[in-house]
């Protein structure tokens, strides 16, 4: 009963799927009802003997193979035949195209023996079959296609009979394997189908030409009925087509607008900021909580920001934020441009900051989209793929709740703040480490110290005003400039140190309305007394790190106060003091030099004096002693000239000599004899004695005969 | 501050002891010799007024006046739209230091700031030393505008300041295309400024790739 069923099936089933295809299909129905009657058979095989063209031949296997194909679609669908008729039918629907791709590729004896053999060993499995014509090698391949399809339907009938004679457990096992095998056979089926197809849009072969449109909706439904597994494989396939296109529409859309350069820095950024966040996961978010609780600390104890842009709460929610996995890069992007910076020592404070305010410019659209999910006000590019990059990874976030309900241009200054505090306390011993502020800040110090003794009159400020416990008070305040790290910090420092001041002032009984005649000079005095550590460089980290578009009116009055000031005592020297009011000590060390340099002068002077005198006396010795041996040359060559002469002037000059005995007028001759000496000198210091006369040796003969007498009254 | 609400800066020059603080306490608060208000805000000067319907914010910038202290004015009055240069009638040297001050902003700063010379201490007028005639016509000659105060009688200080905002509006008014263009050219500063940052920041990232 069961044995005459199922072939009755397989035979409507062939007759069912042939029914809709082409007028050579309906004469291989022809030939499939016929093989039952050989008389039949033999009429056909002759009519086919008229049409000997290869091509028809081809044609015919392709379209059995199409029905092969259809078969096995139906019998998966029915379930219904054995898994062992399925395994027999795919084996030959396998060895079927390779020997179709043989034929195509080669048409040799080769082949055409194959074929044979194929034939024979048909012949040998089918008994049932009395046809064997080997004469045509046309007939041949025609019957040998048919017979291996009735055969394998055959053989699978033969062989589930044999299969159902051993016992059960040896079936269970050969249905596992068959189930195993199916699997394999249907893979590899697909496989040999994309082949077959590949192999048919060869263009050497132009009777395919036609075919290839026929194929591949065949192909397309083939592939929708395999199986689970490569479904699953199928579908992802299906995606990376997909986005394959996708790219490729990219690509044509990203050639088409020029994107801007940063863009793409962006773009590589983020892949080096993906391979250091692997890296860096665990060390980053260490390093982060110290610094931001040390801010806290700081700015906690010291200052009460009222200010609602740029609260430490809001930094800490944008921390928070950015600290979040999707969002980590931007936070990479920001230490890792700290520490490029850092690394770098051959940047220059302007270089600093000039790279720092382009990149906080470049970097603020996207902190204000992650943080308060504000759109990017950018070119028409950036735009697209940053929406291409947000929609790909996730929605927009939603807005940190101390940024809700505030305008654009308000989160923009809360984020710039943020940015600012955040690289400016990081980068800050970066800064202030640099060698240029290290020497103008110890000039500074050093030219301040100088003028350490002044008194508040140089400045023209009132004593009363200015007492040591307000420089100390005011000591105190400034020098906390140095300890914060964010210029805003330093800023809300020096208001309050002027706070402090106004204080002070208030409390002191002034003359006059206190302004900025007085103002200035009272800052610059603190300034010289205090002698801040780091006046000048803290003053510049504020001018080049912090926006002037965001400083309060009055704290920017106050810092030009403070940078004036600053200057003011740069090029400050004791001229531009007024020294009239109090003396200081520099004009006294000076006065005390000016005296010491006059006495010195006047023992220059005194000695001087002493070395003339001694001058004089030697001249006066030296002169003479010359006139003395003038006399007595005089005398001697006198008595030689005349003897007479002289004897008798001898003898007056006695007489004369023996009258003037009278004390009175010996003094009075002394002293004109000194007066006659002197003119005489002065006479006869050059003259010689030819030159004198008579009454001139008398007058040298009675200053001989004085002087003569004066020696022997000394004896 | 708010969008709407414009700010302008002023600046306050002249000799010392000319009253140019006097003059400023006496707008601001309306005061003159009340010591304790006087110290709260020293220097620095803050008014919120009305005026056609648009709100005005007006800083005024007191600066020092001696001698000494003449080369540090740039690093005040840079930047500001007004500038009040006071002298007093009875010191004839104190209007000669006005004038250099009125050369000098307007080498600075051209034509773009409004100026007003005051002459302080009207109240005074039997020990006038300088002509009002005189005076007026020196102001006519350099664009600025002339007024007679007294800080001590509250004479001519409210209408100073009123004309002077009204005088900042109009070239304020032409200002504001230069603002609106600032304001754009920020923009475009920003715009320009992208391309820069790639270059600074692959040089500074290449280093950090050969050190990972």
């Amino acid at each position: 009963m069961g044995d005459s069923k199922t072939p009755s099936l397989v035979i409507g089933e062939n007759n069912q799927t042939t029914q809709p295809l082409t007028e050579k299909s309906e004469t291989n129905d022809n030939d499939n009802n016929n093989n039952n009657n050989n008389i039949i058979n033999n009429n056909n095989n002759n009519n086919n003997n008229n049409n000997n063209n290869n091509n028809n031949d081809n044609k015919s296997d392709n379209n059995n193979n199409n029905n092969n194909n259809i078969i096995n679609n139906y019998n998966n669908e029915k379930d219904i035949i054995n898994n062992q008729e399925n395994i027999n039918i795919e084996t030959n629907n396998n060895n079927k195209p390779y020997t179709n791709n043989t034929n195509n590729t080669n048409n040799t004896n080769n082949t055409n023996n194959t074929n044979n053999n194929n034939n024979n060993n048909n012949n040998n499995n089918n008994n049932n079959n009395n046809n064997n014509n080997n004469n045509n090698n046309i007939n041949n391949q025609q019957k040998s296609t048919f017979k291996s399809s009735l055969s394998s339907f055959l053989t699978s009938y033969y062989t589930s009979s044999t299969n159902n004679n051993n016992s059960d457990s040896n079936n269970n096992n050969n249905n596992n394997t068959n189930n195993t095998n199916n699997n394999k056979t249907t893979y590899f089926g697909h496989v040999r189908n994309s082949i077959s197809y590949v192999t048919s849009s060869l263009p050497g072969i132009p009777s395919y030409s036609s075919l290839p449109s026929f194929n591949i909706p065949l192909i397309s439904y083939i592939s929708n009925s395999i199986p689970f597994p490569i479904n699953y494989s199928r579908s992802s396939n299906l995606t990376n087509n997909n986005n394959n296109n996708n790219t490729t529409t990219t690509t044509s859309s990203s050639s088409s607008s020029s994107q801007p350069i940063p863009i793409k820095s962006n773009d590589k950024q983020q892949q080096q900021q993906q391979q250091q966040q692997q890296l860096n996961n665990p060390i980053a978010p260490i390093n982060m909580s110290p610094n931001s609780f040390n801010s806290i600390s700081i700015e906690s104890n010291r200052l009460v920001i009222s200010n609602s842009l740029g609260t430490e709460e809001q930094f800490q929610d944008i921390i928070r934020r950015l600290e979040q996995s999707n969002y980590k890069l931007h936070l990479i992007s920001l230490d890792t441009f700290i520490e490029n910076i850092k690394n770098d020592l051959t940047l220059s404070i302007d270089d600093i900051s000039s790279s720092v305010q382009s990149y906080i410019a470049t970097t603020l659209p996207i902190l204000m989209h992650v943080c308060a999910s504000i759109p990017f006000q950018t070119n028409e590019g950036a735009i697209n793929m940053i929406e291409s990059k947000s929609s790909s990874s996730s929605p927009l976030p939603p807005p940190l709740q101390t940024l809700m309900g505030k305008s654009i241009n308000e989160i923009e200054i809360i984020i710039y703040e943020f940015m600012e505090q955040y690289i400016a306390s990081r980068l800050y011993r970066r800064i202030f480490s640099s060698q240029e502020a290290i020497q103008k800040d110890t000039l500074l110090c050093e030219h301040i110290s100088r003028f350490q003794h002044i008194t508040p009159s140089n400045l023209d400020i009132n004593d009363s005003i200015i007492s040591t416990q307000f420089l100390e008070q005011i000591q105190e305040e400034l020098l906390y400039i140095s300890i914060f790290k964010s210029p805003r910090e330093k800023l809300m420092c020096i208001k309050k140190s002027f706070k402090l001041l106004f204080q002070l002032l208030s409390k002191t009984q002034l003359p006059s309305v206190v302004g900025a005649d007085l103002l200035l000079p009272i800052v610059i005095f603190c300034l010289i007394k205090s002698n801040l550590p780091f006046l000048w460089s803290n003053l510049q980290f504020i001018s080049l790190f912090r926006d002037p578009t965001l400083i309060e009116s009055e704290t920017n009055y106050f810092l030009v106060t403070m940078i004036t000031a600053a200057s003011f005592i740069e090029n400050m020297t004791f001229e531009s003091l007024t020294d009239a009011v109090d003396p200081n000590a520099p004009p006294k060390s000076s006065d005390d030099n000016i005296i010491i340099e006059s006495n010195n002068i006047e023992i220059n002077k005194e000695k001087i004096e002493e070395q003339k005198e001694n001058n004089n006396n030697n001249n006066n010795n030296n002169t003479l002693e010359p006139i003395i041996i003038d006399t007595l040359q005089q005398h001697e060559s006198n008595k030689l000239v005349s003897d007479k002469e002289i004897v008798n002037e001898n003898e007056r000059e006695i007489k004369n000599s023996a009258s003037s005995n009278d004390n009175d007028k010996m003094k009075i001759v002394t002293n004109n004899a000194t007066e006659e000496e002197k003119k005489k000198l002065f006479k006869f210091y050059n003259s010689k004695p030819e030159e004198l006369s008579v009454k001139e040796i008398k007058q040298l003969l009675n200053e001989y005969n004085s002087l003569v007498d004066k020696y022997f009254e000394t004896k | 501050m708010t969008d709407t609400e414009k700010s302008f800066k002023v600046v306050l020059l002249g000799e010392g002891c000319v009253g140019k603080t006097s003059i400023v306490f006496r707008y601001i608060d309306n005061i003159f010799n009340d010591k304790h208000l006087m110290t709260q805000h020293a220097g620095f000067f803050q008014k919120h007024i009305n005026i056609g319907g648009k709100r005005i914010c007006l800083t005024i910038w007191d600066t020092a006046g001696q001698e000494r202290f003449h080369a540090l004015g740039p690093i005040y009055y840079r930047g500001s739209q007004g500038a009040l240069v006071v002298y007093d009638i009875t010191d004839n040297d104190s209007f000669i230091k006005a004038k250099n001050w009125i050369k000098e902003l307007k080498t600075m700063l051209g034509n773009d700031i409004s100026l007003c010379i005051i002459g302080n201490k009207c109240d005074l007028e039997k020990t006038r030393v300088i002509p009002l005639a005189d005076a007026e016509a020196y102001a006519k000659s350099v664009g600025a505008i002339h007024y007679s105060t007294s800080a001590k009688l509250n004479k001519g200080i409210e209408e100073l300041f009123l004309d002077l905002t009204r005088r900042m509006i109009l070239n304020s008014s032409g200002v504001v295309i230069h603002s609106n263009t600032n304001t754009t050219g920020q923009t475009t500063n920003r715009s320009e400024r992208i391309p820069i940052v790639p270059d600074s920041d692959s040089g500074n990232k290449q280093p950090g790739c050969c050190s990972n």
